[in-house]
């Protein structure tokens, strides 16, 4: 258990968004303020899924379903923009049992495929789609779903989206302090360990998906309300990887470093304006150098523990 | 019915070629004990490189002889740089992999541009009855299985013994004087070759750009997946029988079909044998 006084500088840095959000006035960098606090929302959701164990390769899934949730029901007027973010969240949450049926009983390799798999299906899907929008015209396929622009001014829009983001965090270290939390660190530290103290680990993997997959959903919806759109790219493998490069950055498991990172990180991508392709090659060398980067320190560690064992029969 | 046949011979031909890919990346999943999310961009690479040698009007086989060479060279190089000081599982260096077949689609693009490319087949077709067989596809399998056959052969003699030894039990492998390290270099390098000459084979079939990898990786993933990572028989088989489905899928739907139906397979088999992607011996 962390001590209180942590938990609170914990819960001060993370109200540091909404505190950039509120003393920025410029219209420009209030845009990418917004984007940056959902971007930052959705690497919490997939840092509370890592926190149980688990790493998914395909963590757009809950946060394109979201989206593509929100931007149907708003774009078609079914519900007002504000509740239809939450259709969003409760589409992320179905993503996420979909994603916990498939895979919280796999190991963690076939997880990470599986949850890639699915994916890159609904993307492909969703590349395809074409549905019947207002007024008789076919939406969907590359171009995306529209749907309504909530709320319409750029100052409203990022306080509304990083209120959202201190909202989540501050909530996701309520839980990582619960009986929940310490039964999910407890699963990711030692899975065997955690199932002989009578732990559900599979039942608490599973709450792990559904808590991340509404999160995500509900960033999900969020991006589309503010964007006016939902598009394939959403539930391409960019998302997913900006997720586990920003966490890993700012410490998987943390909540709070994570959600710097990405929000940092987001507004810096945003207000740089790299193209796709960059991105990805910048996520994938972060990727690289981060696992490097650790298994030097499993083999300190290893060459400690183990000092006979030689380093090729591992 | 005609057409159905026509699309049987052909699926077969291509799951055929796609066999070597298979096999290639059932060997690193099970000597280096990690699945290789990079084979697409191998398999990539080796299509680039057969579309680069057509554009001086020489055949795809001609092309997969340098494919061949900058599999083994790189393969080996990712195995020795990357690889080999990975630790923490499958994962970690599935991470790894996948990383580097993102970087690979920035290098394609960077060469090749982002403009799609194709290959053209440089033989007369094959008239059988009222069947079309494809000669420049026909001679691709027809060196995919003198290929396998050779490896089938060559498992047994001695560097086979200490690749079967690795697979077994590297630890004892090791105490039993086998350089471990060495024989993963090789098969990775070795699995990496095979993909970028199946990529070459295949080149004529397919729509050549950045992205490609990823299909071919979904592909063959699902044909290792269904086949079962430790049955090179499964194996032939489940290439055979993906090749046909997605030909099927790809013909009669569109080709994004068939991305989605190999996902599904991956994801299906993953779900229904877990221990799959583990590449453990059977």
């Amino acid at each position: 258990m962390m001590r209180s006084g942590a938990g609170l500088w914990q819960m001060a840095w993370g109200l540091l968004p909404l505190g950039i959000v509120l003393v920025s006035r410029d219209r420009f960098t209030l845009s990418i303020l917004a984007v940056a606090s959902t971007q930052a929302l959705y690497v919490v959701s997939w840092d509370v899924l890592s926190g149980s164990g688990r790493i998914s390769l395909g963590h757009a899934l809950p946060f394109g379903c979201g989206a593509y949730a929100t931007a149907l029901v708003s774009g078609w007027g079914l519900v007002p923009p504000a509740p239809a973010i939450a259709v969003g969240a409760l589409a992320g949450i179905a993503a996420g049992a979909l994603q916990a049926a498939l895979g919280a009983r796999l190991p963690r390799i076939g997880l990470a495929i599986v949850t890639l798999a699915v994916a890159e299906c609904a993307h492909e899907i969703a590349g395809m789609l074409q549905i019947a929008g207002p007024g008789g015209l076919v939406i969907g396929e590359e171009a995306g779903v529209t749907a309504t622009v909530f709320p319409a001014d750029e100052t409203a829009a990022a306080r509304l989206a990083a209120a959202a983001l201190t909202v989540a965090v501050i909530g996701v270290l309520w839980m990582v302090r619960s009986r929940l939390g310490l039964a999910m660190r407890t699963v990711e530290a030692d899975d065997r360990g955690a199932t002989a103290s009578g732990i559900d680990v599979t039942r608490i993997r599973e709450v792990a998906f559904v808590i991340a997959g509404g999160l995500a959903g509900l960033a999900g919806g969020l991006a589309a309300s503010l964007a006016g759109r939902a598009a394939p790219p959403m539930l391409s493998l960019e998302p997913s990887l900006f997720a586990i490069a920003a966490a890993g950055i700012g410490g998987r498991g943390s909540i709070v470093g994570p959600a710097l990172t990405a929000f940092a990180a987001s507004a810096a991508l945003q207000w740089f304006d790299l193209p796709v392709m960059a991105r990805l090659a910048l996520y994938a060398l972060v990727l690289i150098g981060m696992e490097l980067t650790a298994s030097r320190g499993r083999r300190r560690r290893d060459a400690r523990l183990h000092p006979l064992r030689e380093d090729g029969a591992r | 019915m005609e057409a159905a046949f026509q699309l049987l011979i052909g699926g077969t031909l291509t799951g055929a070629e796609y066999a070597l890919a298979a096999v290639g990346m059932v060997l690193i999943l099970r000597v280096g004990r990690g699945v290789n999310l990079a084979h697409g961009a191998f398999m990539a690479l080796g299509a680039y490189l057969a579309y680069q040698t057509s554009m001086s009007g020489r055949s795809i086989f001609v092309g997969a002889v340098p494919a061949a060479a900058a599999g083994l060279v790189l393969g080996g190089v990712v195995e020795r740089v990357l690889m080999r000081p990975v630790r923490g599982g499958p994962l970690a260096r599935a991470v790894v992999l996948l990383g580097l077949g993102i970087l690979a689609e920035e290098g394609f693009l960077l060469v090749w541009g982002d403009s799609p490319h194709s290959v053209p087949f440089r033989l007369a077709p094959l008239l059988v009855g009222r069947m079309v067989i494809n000669t420049d596809q026909a001679i691709g399998v027809a060196i995919t299985a003198a290929l396998l056959g050779t490896m089938a052969l060559g498992i047994r003699t001695r560097p086979g013994l200490a690749l079967r030894a690795v697979i077994a039990n590297p630890e004892i492998a090791e105490l039993s004087g086998i350089d471990v390290g060495r024989v993963r270099t090789i098969t990775f390098a070795g699995g990496c070759a095979m993909g970028a000459v199946a990529g070459a084979f295949l080149s004529p079939l397919l729509t050549i750009s950045p992205t490609m990898g990823g299909g071919q990786l979904a592909l063959t993933l699902a044909m290792v997946l269904v086949g079962g990572a430790g049955r090179i028989g499964g194996i032939l088989a489940a290439s055979l029988g993906v090749g046909v489905a997605s030909t099927a899928v790809g013909f009669y739907l569109t080709p994004a079909w068939s991305d989605i139906l190999a996902l599904l397979l991956v994801a299906a088999a993953i779900v229904s044998h877990p221990q799959g992607t583990r590449g453990r011996c059977r």
